[in-house]
């Protein structure tokens, strides 16, 4: 299979450039990454970036701040594709980069590709119902890429790349920081975890939590929800939401709790090894996607589960 | 202050069927709503107009019976609506439909802002908003949950998956919007009524000023699709149904040892 000749990779987060890194390699013969600051080059380089391109930190105040740079930087170089990390401030910049170049973004994807010298994607569409294969024209392809769909490729000391300075280019025009208040508390990756149990609106109220992080805490396991967890009701922050617009998953067990199966939840999670699905629904859909099923209440069936796995 | 919402028109999705064969949507018996996010574009709209004066246009791109959806956001409190609606946009992706909004933002304006729903329901690429800003020129903010002007310009927090970032810029400026604080009030039987008399003006490509043909449509959209296919549906699994749950949950911790699944 022919490769495009070459990748730019993004992320406002650089820890997350491994996975885009691993993507980029799949289709492409040259990989760049685009940093902003020092601090990370070897690592990037190490992870499978063949150039690290560097804006000089302190620029800007927000990462928006750098698409006009990053804009020229794709004029000058012209990769022939580049890859975002999906997240609230990459679908920004994504669009921009794009419209800039006169092409569309290609969102969400679920798989990259090279077919006839030109970057393919597969994606869900509604909700997860269908998949649709989608190019799009130009010279560069610009690709969002979410959480957890590459695995970032081991890293290899003896790999060799270089680092080039890019000049900072002044935005026409800004919005600026008055101040940024950090979410308190934890932060998740659902995406890199081992054992997850989802919960959904089976549970009857936020209280009943405990038990389903109970059992979690028996397995080992990282807590994930479905949309009205955390978008309905707030019970849980959006961090830990699966589905087709949250986290793809891809861990070793799934325990489905309380949740019927909708397309656009299971899509996020039927990539797992073995899912257990626990429903007092007979006919639910989840039972289709399930490698075991227990029909029965959620709240005897998890804690007498949760008693036995402690063994 | 000078407001233009984006609305969409789309698909319900809790209906929504896809066919088996083609993995395309059959959209016969299917019933269209405004986009939910676009309400929360729309409600923010009313407020601002609310505590700062202004007026707020309604504007959408669709076939002729997206009029419906412009009706609902007159009934909502729109003073304007206006229905971009001609055969020749069919097909357009992001870009294109970006392209034709920026253009009805220039012949309808000056605008102070102009406001998206955070992404739609059946396209959820949040692309839309940031393209318009690019096309415009302007500044643009994602996400906003809560807008204020001040003497030094507008302050606008946005939530971001890290927490909320606050920043103030200057107009004219694309916002999309959250829910946060921007849950869509109903409409009156009052607004109904009158919504129903309103006037919605209606632009073709013809009237739609500074329309490039060769942006517009499946020719002037960057994006293609290839194919389309239904995912395939694997071997179902073991259902266990003991006397009781917890005779249940003791034969899945059996099989699940036996299978060394966890």
């Amino acid at each position: 299979m022919a490769k495009l000749k070459s990748v730019f990779i993004l992320s406002e987060n650089p820890a997350a450039l491994g996975q885009l890194a691993a993507a980029a390699r799949e289709i492409g013969e040259s990989v760049s990454a685009v940093l902003i600051g020092r601090g990370q080059e070897k690592q990037v380089i190490e992870g499978g970036a063949d150039r690290v391109y560097l804006l000089p930190e302190g620029q800007g105040q927000i990462v928006e701040d750098y698409v006009p740079s990053i804009q020229k930087l794709i004029a000058d170089e012209k990769p022939q594709a580049v890859l975002v990390r999906t997240s609230r401030k990459g679908r920004l910049i994504a669009g921009r980069l794009a419209a800039a170049s006169g092409t569309s973004v290609l969102a969400d994807t679920s798989r990259l590709w090279v077919e006839n010298d030109s970057l393919h994607s597969a994606r869900m569409v509604y909700g997860g119902a269908a998949i649709r294969v989608e190019r799009a024209k130009g010279p560069v392809t610009v690709a969002l890429v979410g959480d957890g769909l590459y695995e970032p490729l081991k890293p290899d000391a003896g790999r060799k790349g270089d680092v080039v300075e890019v000049p900072f280019v002044q935005p026409a025009r800004r919005a600026t920081l008055v101040e940024s208040r950090p979410k308190g508390g934890e932060s998740v990756n659902l995406a890199a975890a081992k054992k997850i149990v989802c919960i959904g609106r089976g549970l009857a109220k936020q209280e009943d939590l405990s038990l389903i992080e109970d059992l979690a805490k028996t397995l080992g396991a990282e807590v994930g929800c479905t949309r009205p967890i955390t978008e309905g009701v707030n019970w849980l922050p959006r961090e830990r939401y699966i589905g087709v617009s949250g986290v793809m998953v891809k861990p070793d067990v799934a325990f489905v709790i309380g949740i019927s199966g909708q397309i656009q939840f299971t899509v996020g999670v039927n990539t797992a090894r073995t899912i257990i699905a626990i429903n007092n629904d007979k006919n639910a859909p989840i039972f289709k996607s399930a490698d075991y099923g227990i029909v029965g209440d959620l709240y005897t069936v998890v804690p007498a589960l949760a008693d036995k796995l402690k063994g | 202050m000078k407001i233009m919402v984006c609305v969409k028109q789309v698909p319900d999705t809790e209906m929504i069927k896809v066919d088996p064969v083609t993995g395309s949507l059959i959209r016969d018996g299917v019933p269209s709503i405004i986009n939910p996010f676009d309400l929360n574009a729309l409600e923010a709209a009313l407020q601002l107009r609310g505590e700062y004066g202004g007026s707020v246009a309604a504007v959408c791109m669709g076939p002729p019976q997206a009029e419906e959806a412009l009706r609902d956001c007159l009934a909502m409190g729109a003073d304007s609506a206006v229905l971009i609606s001609d055969r020749v946009f069919k097909d357009s992706d992001t870009l294109a439909t970006s392209h034709v909004l920026s253009l009805a933002a220039r012949q309808f304006g000056p605008f102070d802002l102009v406001l998206c729903g955070k992404h739609s329901l059946d396209g959820e690429t949040g692309q839309v908003g940031p393209q318009i800003a690019e096309f415009l020129g302007w500044n643009q903010v994602t996400y906003a949950s809560c807008m204020r002007q001040t003497a030094d310009g507008l302050v606008i927090d946005r939530e971001m998956e890290g927490g909320v970032e606050r920043v103030l810029t200057q107009t004219p400026v694309v916002c999309t919007v959250t829910k946060t604080h921007y849950e869509p009030r109903k409409a009156t039987m009052k607004g109904k009524l009158a919504a129903k008399k309103a006037p919605i003006e209606i632009l073709s490509s013809q009237t739609l000023q500074g329309l490039d043909l060769g942006r517009i449509g499946l020719v002037g959209s960057p994006t293609s699709v290839t194919r389309s296919f239904v995912p395939p549906v694997g071997e179902p699994g073991v259902i266990i149904k003991e006397a009781t749950d917890a005779l249940s949950a003791a034969k899945l911790a059996e099989l699940l040892a036996q299978a060394e699944a966890i």
